[in-house]
């Protein structure tokens, strides 16, 4: 049977455990980026996770001790109670952290999603999906072509389209595949490639030999598999591609919310269609044809890395960079990686 | 005995001269400074790491320590029920700076505690383990320096403590097992 003595005392020791707790994991999230868990972006300012922890434990000693001190020197709860009230406090602390930075995400995500304003291209049918077509002003000559695949269900919309206005200005045309649930259907997702450039391909301002595509996330396994078939694309991007799928755990939370976390890990149709396009096992079929991997440093969402089995091709036709301070979910944000990718097309094409 | 009280009435000397000294003395001694801080360092460190392995490898790590801390529990129990040994302020005068606690003053239970919690984190995380260690030493230190136990009854606790996480972590290999299965349901909530 348990006997906390004091309820004033207990409840007291649940409030100072839970501010220690809360403080241990601001600490951690600081350490290892967990963003799932951090109350406040330790992104640019990692001082205010120690700040914050810091007046937590000191603030929280201090009520406890000062509210409770006559008491605390008198025989109170035993080891076992004070067990289970600091379980209790770690699980509110864990609770509070969870929510908390599930609302700063939240709030994060509908500020970026307001990027998608500024999507003005052509609306183009692609069989039975569909994309959006950016065209440089000056037409003198044909021109290369960029093909730009979502992630699915993943990352901001808006920065594909971004991404579009970069090739654009070095005057190259581009088509943002519009992310509809054709692309999640397999194997119907494996003609959205080919139908997108055999449009391109068809337009008298594009020249038909410099054909490129650029994915992100799974639309990186996207490219990366149809572009091991489709002998017509003369270069492949695959930004934060999964290739393989990644254990779940405490990793997910770096730059999702708890419930975002659960709800990527459990898509069943992620999971399948990261099987089903295999993207391990054909991207060695792409060679010689040049193809740029681009990862963030802080990815814990994918496997960051280019399968030893590509590199076995004699010749050095990858180009593996990684943008350091960038994790999965942002990298497509980011000026370096639409400087990256435009400059290694540009190069390319 | 003479060389235990000889360095008890040293270091209870030190008591009752500074009221500051007595006041970081009697924070540091009671049941929820440090022994909330010796829970508080592995439950961070069960969201450490910088990779899946290194993770793992802490929250085995707690894992152990809890189960040490069970073991160094049921030692101090079986030895309870065995000898009981008088607090020193039963004989003789000294300068308390904390209640009357009535259990047996051999072993220290938060000695023991403290050091096998140290000792099994120290087995998979050196620099935590030092960190828990120094925290279970200032306790050891402050239940001397307060008058309620003898130093022989600290070393006691201590050396049952890091014996319970020696046992646990060399001897009971075959709890790996159960440590694999949590890990793996905690990593399905996304919780390890």
């Amino acid at each position: 049977m348990l006997y906390f003595v004091y309820k004033e005392l207990a409840l007291g020791y649940l409030f100072f455990a839970s501010l220690c707790a809360l403080a241990a994991l601001q600490i951690a999230s600081v350490r290892n980026r967990l963003a799932g868990v951090a109350v406040l972006d330790y992104s640019q300012r990692p001082w205010l996770g120690y700040v914050l922890s810091c007046g937590l434990i000191v603030g929280g000693a201090a009520w406890f001790f000062v509210t409770q001190w006559e008491r605390i020197f008198t025989p109170g709860p035993a080891g076992s109670e004070l067990a289970l009230l600091f379980g209790a406090g770690a699980a509110i602390a864990l609770g509070i952290s969870l929510v908390l930075a599930a609302l700063r995400l939240h709030l994060k995500h509908k500020s970026g999603a307001a990027s998608e304003s500024h999507i003005q291209g052509q609306p183009v049918g692609l069989g039975r999906a569909s994309g959006q077509l950016y065209m440089p002003a000056e037409r003198t000559e044909p021109m290369a072509a960029v093909c730009l695949v979502p992630g699915l269900g993943t990352g901001n919309w808006g920065s594909m389209h971004t991404l579009a206005h970069h090739l654009v200005a070095q005057r190259m045309v581009a088509l943002v595949i519009n992310p509809g649930a054709e692309l999640y259907s397999y194997p119907e997702t494996l003609a959205t490639l080919p139908a997108a450039t055999a449009y391109l391909s068809k337009r008298p301002e594009v020249d038909p030999n410099r054909l490129a595509a650029v994915g992100f996330d799974l639309g990186g396994d996207l490219v990366i598999r149809a572009a091991s078939a489709h002998k017509q694309l003369a270069a492949v991007a695959a930004l934060a591609p999964i290739v393989r799928e990644v254990s779940p755990g405490l990793g997910l939370l770096s730059e999702m919310s708890y419930l975002e976390a659960l709800r990527w890990w459990r898509d069943e149709r992620r999971a399948r269609l990261v099987a089903q396009l295999s993207a391990h096992d054909y991207g060695g079929k792409i060679a010689p044809r040049p193809l740029l991997l681009l990862y963030g440093a802080n990815d814990r969402l994918s496997a960051s890395m280019s399968p030893p089995e590509w590199d076995d091709q004699g010749y050095d036709w990858i180009t593996h960079k990684v943008i350091e301070g960038l994790g999965h979910l942002d990298l497509l944000d980011h000026p370096t990686t639409l400087n990256t990718i435009v400059q290694w097309l540009k190069e390319r094409l | 005995m003479t060389i235990d009280w000889t360095l008890l009435s040293l270091l209870n000397g030190l008591a009752g001269r500074s009221a500051a000294f007595d006041l970081v003395v009697r924070l540091l001694v009671n049941d929820y400074a440090i022994t909330t801080a010796l829970v508080v360092v592995p439950f961070g460190l069960w969201f450490s790491g910088a990779s899946t392995q290194q993770r793992e490898r802490n929250q085995r790590a707690v894992l152990s320590a809890a189960t040490s801390m069970f073991i160094a529990n049921l030692f101090v129990k079986a030895l309870n029920l065995l000898y009981y040994r008088p607090r020193p302020f039963a004989g003789h005068d000294l300068n308390l700076l904390f209640y009357h606690p009535s259990d047996s003053s051999f072993p220290s239970n938060p000695a023991s505690v403290g050091f096998c919690i140290a000792t099994a984190v120290w087995f998979f995380n050196r620099t935590a383990g030092w960190i828990l260690y120094v925290l279970a030493g200032l306790l050891g230190l402050a239940r001397l320096i307060s008058g309620v136990h003898y130093p022989s009854d600290v070393l006691g606790g201590a050396l049952i403590g890091m014996l319970s996480a020696c046992l646990m972590v060399k001897k009971l290999g075959f709890l790996e097992r159960l440590w694999t299965f949590i890990i793996r349901r905690m990593r399905s909530l996304l919780l390890a």
